[in-house]
C-alpha cells in the first residue's frame, strides 16, 4: 500500500508537474552562458587562458556571496542567482501537499490506513522532487559543457575560480572536497529547506511558508553565521575556500541539515496526526 | 485479496459530547448520537449548519475538540485513524484530470486491494457510467463527476457510507439512480449517512433524519418506513 501511495505522489506531484523543470533548465543555461562570456573576455584580455570545467560551472552556480560587512559605502546586494535557484526549487514543491489534501488526496488518505504513512510518503516525494530539481541543474550544466566543449571534470580550475570569484584560492580544491561542498551540501540544504517548507505548510498557508524560506535565505545571505543554514550552500563562505577558521564547516552544515530534516519530518508526523483536513484552509 | 462477502459487517458509530471549534467558531456543539448498520440516516440543515463537518468528523478527517467518536467501540483518532471500512463522498468529488473514470477508481482500489477490475466496472455501471469510456476525467460533465464520486464511495462495498449532497449536479434520472444505490447499500447492511439540504430527497431515502442547526442536533425524525413500522410492531 505504501509504495502504491508513493507512486501516486510521484505521478501526481512530479510527473504531472514536469513542465516546472523547464524554467530551471533555462535558468541554469542562462547562468552558464553568462559565466562563459566572462571567461571568454578573460581569455581575450589574456588574463586567464583556461576555459574551466564542469565543476567550475557548478561552483559559480552555487557561489552565493562573500560575507557582507555593513557600511555606508557597501550596500547589501543579495545574491540573485543563488536565491533564485533555491527559491525556485522550493517553489516547485510548494503547494502539492495542500492541493492534494483538498482534492483526490482525501480519497487516498482514507485508504492509506493512517496519517503517518501518508506523511512519510509526502516526505519521500519531497526528497525525490528536490533531488530531481538538482539533477536537472546538473544535467543543464552538462548539456551546456558538451555544446561548448568544456571538459566534464569534477576538478576545479584554480585560476578560473580566482578570476571569477575575484579572490585568491589558497589551496587547491580536491575532487572529494568539491563534491561535498558544491554538490552534496547545496542539495542537502535544499532538501532541508523544502521539507521544512512542507512542515510549515501544515501551520500556515503554502505561500507564507515559501515566504519563510525566502526569509531564511535572505537572512543567511546577510549574516554569516553557522546557525543560518543557507550559509552552507554558498561556495564563497565554505571552509574549503576561505579556510577552516572563518569558513563554514561541512560537518556542522551536515548536522544542521539533519536537524532541519528531523524537525520537519518528526514535527510533521506530530502535527499531521492532529491536522484538520478541510477543503478550504 | 479479493473480498467475497458482500454483506456489510455490523457497525455502530457513537458520538459522545462531541464539539468542534475552528478558529474560535463552534462548528459542532455537544453532539450525542448513535448510528447503526442497515439504516439510512439523513442529516438536514442549511448551508453552514455543520452537516459536512459532522461527516468529516466521522470520517476521521477532522478531530473533535471535545468528546469522542467511537466506531465499534474504538475511539477515532486514538485507537484508529480512520474507520476501517468506509466509503466517502464529501463535498465536490475530485479525481486525476488525465485519467479516465476507470483508471481513477483503479488507482484508489489498488491502495486497499480489496476489489478487482470486475467490481470497479460494476460500480461504474451501477452509477450509469460506461466503464470503458476513454474520455479523461477533465472532459466529464459535472453530473458525470458526481456519479464517479458516488462510484468511488460504493465500489469497495464498505460497512460505512458517508455521502454529502449526493444529488448535486444530477438530473432527475441521476437522482433516481442515487436513491436506488442507497437502497441497495442499505439492503447490503451498510450504515449510511446522507447529508442533504433537500428535504424531499432525504425523506425518500432515510429511515431517520437529524436536523442540524448551528452545529447542534435540534430535531430527530423517525420516518414511517416499512422497516420502522415493522420495528415498532
Amino acid at each position: 500500500m505504501f509504495f502504491k501511495m508513493l507512486s501516486y505522489d510521484i505521478y501526481r506531484g512530479i510527473w504531472r508537474k514536469k513542465y516546472l523543470f523547464l524554467p530551471l533548465f533555462v535558468l541554469t543555461i542562462i547562468f552558464c552562458q553568462s559565466f562563459y562570456y566572462d571567461m571568454q573576455s578573460y581569455q581575450m584580455m589574456g588574463i586567464c587562458m583556461e576555459s574551466g570545467s564542469w565543476m567550475d560551472y557548478i561552483a559559480l552556480l552555487f557561489q552565493g556571496m562573500k560575507e557582507y560587512i555593513p557600511s555606508p559605502d557597501n550596500p547589501f546586494v543579495f545574491p540573485v542567482m543563488w536565491i533564485l535557484i533555491f527559491l525556485y526549487v522550493a517553489y516547485i514543491s510548494l503547494g502539492y501537499l495542500h492541493d492534494d489534501l483538498t482534492a483526490s488526496g482525501q480519497q487516498v488518505l482514507i485508504r492509506s490506513g493512517g496519517r503517518k504513512l501518508w506523511w512519510i510518503s509526502k516526505c519521500l516525494w519531497n526528497v525525490a522532487i528536490t533531488m530531481l530539481s538538482f539533477m536537472v541543474m546538473y544535467l543543464s550544466v552538462t548539456v551546456y559543457c558538451l555544446i561548448r566543449g568544456i571538459p566534464l571534470s569534477f576538478s576545479c580550475t584554480t585560476s578560473v575560480l580566482e578570476y571569477q570569484l575575484e579572490m585568491p584560492i589558497l589551496s587547491s580544491i580536491s575532487v572529494w572536497q568539491g563534491i561535498c561542498v558544491l554538490i552534496l551540501m547545496p542539495l542537502g540544504v535544499a532538501l532541508a529547506l523544502n521539507l521544512f517548507q512542507m512542515f510549515l505548510g501544515l501551520l500556515i498557508k503554502p505561500w507564507y511558508s515559501c515566504g519563510m524560506i525566502a526569509a531564511i535565505l535572505l537572512i543567511s545571505a546577510y549574516f554569516k553565521s553557522p546557525l543560518l543554514i543557507g550559509n552552507y550552500s554558498m561556495f564563497y563562505r565554505s571552509a574549503v575556500l576561505i579556510g577552516e577558521e572563518s569558513g563554514m564547516q561541512l560537518i556542522i552544515g551536515a548536522l544542521l541539515t539533519l536537524v532541519f530534516v528531523a524537525v520537519a519530518v518528526m514535527g510533521g508526523l506530530f502535527l499531521f496526526s492532529k491536522h484538520d483536513i478541510l477543503n478550504q484552509e | 485479496m479479493k473480498k467475497n462477502v458482500q454483506t456489510a459487517n455490523r457497525t455502530t458509530i457513537s458520538l459522545k459530547e462531541v464539539s468542534k471549534v475552528i478558529k474560535k467558531a463552534t462548528i459542532l456543539d455537544h453532539i450525542n448520537v448513535e448510528f447503526h448498520s442497515g439504516r439510512v440516516y439523513g442529516l438536514r440543515g442549511y448551508n453552514g449548519s455543520g452537516k459536512t463537518m459532522l461527516l468529516r468528523l466521522i470520517a476521521g478527517l477532522i478531530l473533535p475538540t471535545n468528546g469522542s467518536v467511537y466506531i465499534n467501540n474504538k475511539v477515532l483518532g486514538r485507537d484508529i485513524t480512520f474507520p476501517e471500512s468506509m466509503g466517502i463522498l464529501i463535498e465536490n468529488p475530485a479525481f486525476l484530470d488525465s485519467y479516465t473514470g476507470y483508471q481513477n477508481l483503479k488507482l484508489l482500489a489498488d491502495l486497499k486491494r480489496q476489489i478487482g477490475e470486475e467490481q470497479i466496472r460494476k460500480a461504474l455501471e451501477s452509477v450509469g457510467l460506461d466503464s470503458f469510456d476513454p474520455r479523461k476525467y477533465r472532459k466529464y460533465s459535472l453530473g458525470m463527476k458526481q456519479r464517479l464520486g458516488i462510484a468511488a464511495a460504493i465500489m469497495e462495498e464498505n460497512d460505512i457510507l458517508l455521502i454529502d449532497e449526493p444529488t448535486n449536479a444530477l438530473d432527475s434520472e441521476g437522482v433516481d439512480l442515487v436513491k436506488k444505490i442507497i437502497k441497495s447499500e442499505k439492503a447490503r447492511g451498510a450504515l449510511i449517512l446522507v447529508a442533504c439540504h433537500e428535504a424531499q430527497v432525504l425523506e425518500a431515502l432515510a429511515d431517520e433524519i437529524y436536523v442540524i442547526e448551528k452545529g447542534q442536533l435540534v430535531d430527530h425524525i423517525v420516518l414511517q418506513t416499512i422497516e420502522n413500522m415493522e420495528e415498532s410492531i
